[in-house]
C-alpha cells in the first residue's frame, strides 16, 4: 500500500491525503476555488464512507473500497440499449456513440456481446450513406464520431455480416474528402477540423485495412499530400500548448479529451518513443498529464483548475499507457510478471477510490461525480479507466522490428492490482476486462476486424 | 432538454412559424408542402437504442431527408432547419444543410458542399470590399444565432456555424498568417517573419474596415456576454481564439500596431488583452483566459513560425529560432513576467497562473533559474521545504505576560514552487543543489503532492540518471 502518512486506525485505515483536506490551501476565494471546495466536500464522505458508522462493512473490502456494483451497472446499460423516450431527442445525432458506450461497457464488465450482434447489425445498416461514412442517424451527413463508434462496435461484437456491411471503398473516398491542408482532418463535410477527427479518422483506416494513399481527387492533393499521414504530426505538434498539454486546435487550451485523441493518434502513427518525442515536448506533457490528478478526490480533471470528472478517468487515464509507453521505450516482454513491472506514474488507488467510491451510481450506472445522474457515457469511460488502472500496455524490441508494428500487437500485462481486483483467485468474471489503450476496444477485435479485411485489397486496385 | 423555440427574430413570417405542439402532424397538412414526397426513417423495430421520437420531429425529419436529396434551397428549407434545430439543437446535419441553404440563397447556387461550389463566397473580395446585402443577411443570420446561442449555452454546432458565417466577409491582409504551409509552399525566410504571409488578399476600403472593425467590436461584446454565464466554455473560447487569427490586425496586439518592435508600454489598453484582464481579475484561477492571454500576445507568434518554417517548436533550442526571427518581444515578456508574479502572489496554489510563467520563460527561451529568489518567497522564512503552511505560534503579551497561541502562515505556501526549485536546484550543478533538489522531489511525494508520488519519483530518477551521464 502507498499510504505514507497513515492516521489512527478507525475501521480502515486510509491513507490520509485521499481522505482529507488538501495540505496547502489559497485564501483568496474565486468561483473557481468554490466550485473546488465544493467538490471536495462532496467526495470526502463517500471516500470515508467505510467509517462512516451507518454503512455497513460488507459492502467494501479489505481497502475499504465500495465493490464494484457488476450487475446494477449490466442492468442499467441494459436499459440505456432498449427504447428511449421521446425527451432524449437531443441524442439523436448521437445514438452511435450509445451503441459503443454500452458496448464497451458491457465487456468491461465480462459480459458476451454476441447476442447483440444481430441486432446492431441491423440497427447501423441504415445510417451508412452512399457517399462514404457513416451518420448520427437516418439521412445525418457522414461524420467521423458517429463512424468511429458504429466501427468500433462493430469490431465489438464481429462476425463476418458485421465485416461485411462497411462500404470500405466509399469510406475512403469520403476519408480522402475530409483531409485538410494544414495536415488534420475535418469531422465531416464542410464541419469543423480539430484532433478528434484526425484520431477518428486514422482508426478508421487502420481498422478497416484502407490505403494510407489519399484517393486520386482527395483535394488535400492539390497542396502537396499524397498520404494520409502526410502533415498530420506536424498538425499534432502545434496543437501542444504552453501548458504541455494538448488542445482542439492549434491555439485553443489544452483539455484531456483532445490529449488522448491526438496521443492515440500518434500512436498509430508509429512506435510511442519514436513518435511522441519526435512531435510533442514530451516532459511538459507528462508534467501537464500528471497534474490532472487531484488528492483527496483521486480522480482527473480535464484542464487546469477545472473539477475532477469521471469521464476524464479515460480521457486522462487513457494518456497513462501511451505516455508511458513512449517514455521506456520497447522493454517488456510478453511474459513479464506483475512484481517486474515498472512503477505507474499516476496513482492507481487514487484513481480506483475515485471510481468506485464516488462515480458509482446506486441506481446502476456511473458518473461525472457524486451530484451528477449516470449516464452510458460516464459508465463507459469511469470502467475504461477501471482498466487501465488495472492494467499495463507494452510492446516488445521483436514487435518494434515486425515490419508491420502497430497498437493492435502490443500486449497487456495484470498490473499489481489494487484492492478488490488483486486477489489472484477470483474468477475472471469478477475482474474488469482488459482493452487495447489506442483504440479502446478489446485486443482480439482489432486483429480479428483487421485480419478479416486484409484479405480483400482488390478493392483500390 | 432545450426550449422549444421562442425567437423574435426569424427569417419567417409569424404565420409561416410551426407550431409549438409536438403530437400535430405540420407539414404533410401544410400547403406550402405538398409537392414534397417525405422520406421516412426505415422500420426501427428491434434496433438499439430507438428513441420514440414526437410525432412533429419524426415528420421533419422525414421532410428533411427529402429536402436534402435534393439539395433544395429555399425559404421553406431553411424554415424547417429551424425547426428542427428548435427541437434538438445539437443536431449536426441540420446545422451543417442550413448553412449550405443559406450559402444558395445569397448567391444563387444549389445546397452544394462548400469544396464542391465555384469558389469560396467571398463577395467582393478581390475590391476589398463586402457586398451590401451579404453583409445585411450576415447580421441578421447572426442576430438569429445570438438568442439560439443564449438558449443553448453547452451546444457547440452553434460556434461552428457562426465560424462559417464570420469566414464570408473578406479577409484583412494578415489572415492568411496562420495558414499552415503545406510541403511545396514551405519557403526560406530570414530576417523577421512578423507580417509574413501577408498580402494575398487585397487592401481593404476603408468602408469595408469601418465594417469589419464594426462586427469585431460586437462579437467581442457577446463573447463578454456569454462568458460571463459560462466562464470556461472551450467552444466560446476556441471560436474566439479563431477570430483572432481570422482578423489580426484587429485582435491581436502586436499586429494592430503599425510598426514590429515592442507592444510593452500600450497593450494593456488593447481591447482583447484588457477584456482578458477583467477576465483574470473576476476569477484569476481561469485557465481558459490565461490561455488566451498566452495565445494573443505569445502564442500565435509561434504558430505563424511554426507554420511558415514547418518547423515544430518543442523545446528551449527549437525556441530559441523565435530570437532570431525577431518574435519574441522581451519588453513585454519582462512586463508579463512581473504581472504573473503578482498574480502567482495572490493565490500561489494557483496552477493556471504558473503554467503561464513557465510559457513566458520557454517563448523567451529565459533559464527557470531565473526565478529562484521568486519561488523561495513561498517557503516561508524558514526555508524550510517541511514546515506546514499555518504554525501556531507561541507569543507573550508584553504588557499582561500572557501566552498566546496564534496561526500564522510561516510554512510552504505552494506546492508549485517546490516543484519549480527542484529543477532550479538541480541545474546549479553542485553537491548542495543535487541534495536540495531530491529533498524538493522527496517532500513532493511524502507530503504536498503524495498523490502525484509516481511521477515525483519518476522525476527523481530521471534526474539521477542525467547526473551519471554527466559524472561519467
Ligand atoms: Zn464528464
Amino acid at each position: 500500500m502507498a499510504s505514507r502518512e497513515d492516521e489512527f486506525e478507525p475501521y480502515v485505515a486510509l491513507p490520509r491525503y485521499l481522505s482529507q483536506y488538501p495540505p496547502i490551501i489559497d485564501e483568496a476565494l474565486t468561483a473557481t476555488s468554490q466550485l473546488q471546495s465544493k467538490t471536495v466536500h462532496e467526495c470526502l464522505p463517500l471516500l470515508n464512507a467505510v467509517n462512516n458508522p451507518s454503512s455497513n462493512p460488507f459492502d467494501f473490502d479489505e481497502y475499504g473500497l465500495p465493490y464494484l456494483q457488476r450487475q446494477e451497472h449490466i442492468d442499467f446499460v441494459r436499459d440505456g440499449l432498449g427504447e428511449l423516450p421521446a425527451s432524449f431527442v437531443g441524442l439523436d445525432a448521437s445514438r452511435p456513440w450509445l451503441f459503443y458506450w454500452s458496448l464497451l461497457s458491457l465487456y468491461l464488465l465480462g459480459q458476451n456481446l454476441q447476442p447483440l450482434q444481430l441486432s446492431l447489425i441491423k440497427t447501423v445498416r441504415p445510417l451508412q450513406n452512399a457517399n462514404g461514412g457513416f451518420g448520427g442517424g437516418q439521412g445525418h451527413l457522414s461524420h467521423l464520431a458517429p463512424t468511429y463508434a458504429v466501427i468500433l462496435a462493430l469490431a465489438m461484437v464481429g462476425g463476418d455480416d458485421a465485416y461485411s456491411l462497411v462500404d470500405r471503398k466509399a469510406m475512403w473516398g469520403w476519408l480522402g474528402r475530409l483531409k485538410q491542408p494544414d495536415g488534420g482532418f475535418r469531422v465531416c463535410e464542410d464541419g469543423e477540423e480539430d484532433v478528434r477527427g484526425s484520431y477518428c479518422a486514422l482508426v478508421a483506416i487502420t481498422l478497416l485495412d484502407l490505403p494510407w494513399d489519399l484517393p486520386h481527387d482527395a483535394p488535400a492533393r492539390s497542396a502537396g499530400y499524397h498520404d494520409f499521414r502526410d502533415g498530420l504530426g506536424e498538425h499534432l505538434s502545434r496543437c501542444q500548448t504552453h501548458e504541455g498539454g494538448i488542445s482542439a486546435s492549434p491555439s485553443n487550451e489544452a483539455h484531456g479529451a483532445y490529449a488522448f485523441c491526438a496521443l492515440a493518434c500518434l500512436c498509430i502513427l508509429g512506435p510511442p518513443q519514436e513518435i511522441i518525442t519526435k512531435y510533442l515536448n514530451i516532459n511538459s506533457l507528462a508534467r501537464w498529464l500528471s497534474a490532472r490528478q487531484y488528492a483527496p478526490e483521486g480522480g482527473f480533471a480535464g484542464r487546469t483548475n477545472k473539477v475532477v470528472d469521471g469521464c476524464y478517468s479515460h480521457w486522462i487515464g487513457g494518456c497513462w499507457p501511451l505516455l508511458e509507453a513512449a517514455l521506456r521505450g520497447p522493454r517488456l516482454d510478453a511474459d513479464t510478471a506483475p512484481s517486474e513491472l515498472p512503477k505507474r506514474m499516476f496513482s492507481t488507488e487514487g484513481l480506483t477510490r475515485y471510481i468506485l467510491g464516488c462515480c458509482q451510481a446506486s441506481t446502476g450506472g456511473l458518473r461525472d461525480k457524486p451530484s451528477k445522474r449516470p449516464d452510458a457515457y460516464h459508465t463507459c469511460y469511469n470502467l475504461a479507466g477501471l482498466s487501465m488502472a488495472n492494467y499495463q500496455h507494452s510492446y516488445s524490441v521483436e514487435e518494434l522490428r515486425a515490419a508491420n508494428f502497430q497498437p493492435s500487437t502490443w500486449h497487456v500485462h495484470r498490473d499489481k492490482m489494487f484492492g478488490q481486483f488483486s486477489d489472484a483467485n477470483e474468477k475472471d468474471e469478477d475482474q474488469i476486462a482488459a482493452i487495447n489503450p489506442v483504440y479502446v476496444i478489446p485486443y482480439h477485435a482489432i486483429s480479428s476486424m483487421q485480419h478479416w479485411f486484409s484479405k480483400d485489397q482488390t478493392l483500390f486496385e | 432538454m432545450p426550449p422549444t423555440s421562442t425567437s423574435t427574430t426569424t427569417l419567417l413570417p409569424p404565420e409561416a412559424k410551426p407550431p409549438k405542439s409536438k403530437s400535430q402532424p405540420y407539414y404533410s397538412v401544410h400547403p406550402s408542402w405538398q409537392d414534397v414526397v417525405p422520406i421516412a426513417q426505415v422500420d426501427q423495430a428491434g434496433a438499439l437504442a430507438a428513441i420514440a421520437y414526437s410525432p412533429r420531429y419524426s415528420e421533419a425529419m422525414s421532410y428533411l431527408r427529402s429536402v436534402m436529396a435534393d439539395t433544395e434551397v429555399s425559404e421553406r428549407a431553411l424554415a424547417l432547419t429551424e425547426d428542427l434545430i428548435s427541437m434538438n439543437p445539437a443536431h449536426y446535419t441540420v446545422w451543417i444543410y442550413r448553412m449550405r441553404v443559406l450559402r444558395g440563397m445569397w448567391t444563387g447556387a444549389k445546397a452544394a458542399k462548400v469544396d464542391e461550389a465555384d469558389e469560396k463566397q467571398e463577395a467582393g473580395d478581390e475590391a476589398g470590399e463586402i457586398d451590401e446585402a451579404l453583409w445585411q443577411n450576415i447580421q441578421r443570420e447572426l442576430k438569429w444565432l445570438d438568442e439560439v446561442s443564449f438558449r443553448n449555452l453547452k451546444n457547440y454546432q452553434i460556434w461552428h456555424h457562426r465560424h462559417a458565417l464570420v469566414d464570408l466577409l473578406p479577409s484583412t491582409p494578415d489572415t492568411t498568417a496562420f495558414t499552415a504551409s503545406t510541403p511545396s509552399q514551405s519557403t526560406e525566410t530570414t530576417t523577421s517573419d512578423r507580417h509574413k504571409k501577408a498580402s494575398t488578399a487585397a487592401p481593404l476600403t476603408e468602408a469595408t474596415k469601418t465594417r469589419l472593425l464594426k462586427l469585431v467590436a460586437s462579437e467581442q461584446t457577446f463573447l463578454a456576454q456569454i462568458l460571463s454565464l459560462d466562464t470556461k466554455n472551450y467552444h466560446v473560447w476556441s471560436y474566439r481564439q479563431w477570430l483572432c487569427m481570422r482578423f489580426p490586425s484587429f485582435l491581436l496586439p502586436s499586429y494592430t500596431s503599425e510598426t514590429p518592435s515592442s507592444v510593452a508600454g500600450t497593450y494593456r489598453s488593447h481591447p482583447e488583452v484588457a477584456a482578458i484582464d477583467a477576465m483574470i481579475l473576476d476569477d484569476l484561477r481561469n485557465n481558459s483566459a490565461w490561455s488566451h492571454r498566452y495565445f494573443i500576445l505569445f502564442g500565435h507568434h509561434e504558430l505563424t513560425y511554426s507554420n511558415i518554417h514547418g518547423v515544430i517548436l518543442k523545446n528551449v533550442n527549437e525556441e530559441r529560432l523565435l530570437h532570431k526571427a525577431g518574435l519574441v518581444d522581451m519588453p513585454l515578456i519582462e512586463a508579463e513576467i512581473e504581472y504573473t508574479k503578482q498574480e502567482i502572489r495572490k493565490a500561489p496554489m494557483n496552477g493556471s497562473s504558473w503554467n503561464y510563467l513557465r510559457g513566458l520563460l520557454s517563448h523567451s527561451a529565459l533559464d527557470i533559474s531565473t526565478t529562484r529568489d521568486f519561488c523561495e518567497e513561498f517557503l516561508g522564512p524558514e526555508k524550510d521545504l517541511w514546515m506546514d503552511q499555518y504554525v501556531d505560534v507561541e507569543s507573550e503579551d508584553s504588557e499582561t505576560g500572557e501566552k498566546q497561541t496564534e496561526r500564522q502562515q510561516i510554512g510552504v505556501r505552494s506546492s508549485h514552487a517546490v516543484e519549480w526549485l527542484s529543477e532550479i536546484y538541480a541545474a546549479e550543478g553542485t553537491e548542495e543543489g543535487r541534495r536540495r533538489a531530491k529533498e524538493c522531489l522527496r517532500s513532493l511525494g511524502e507530503k504536498w503532492d503524495i498523490i502525484r508520488m509516481g511521477y515525483w519519483d519518476f522525476l527523481g530518477e530521471k534526474m539521477e540518471e542525467e547526473w551519471k551521464q554527466k559524472d561519467a
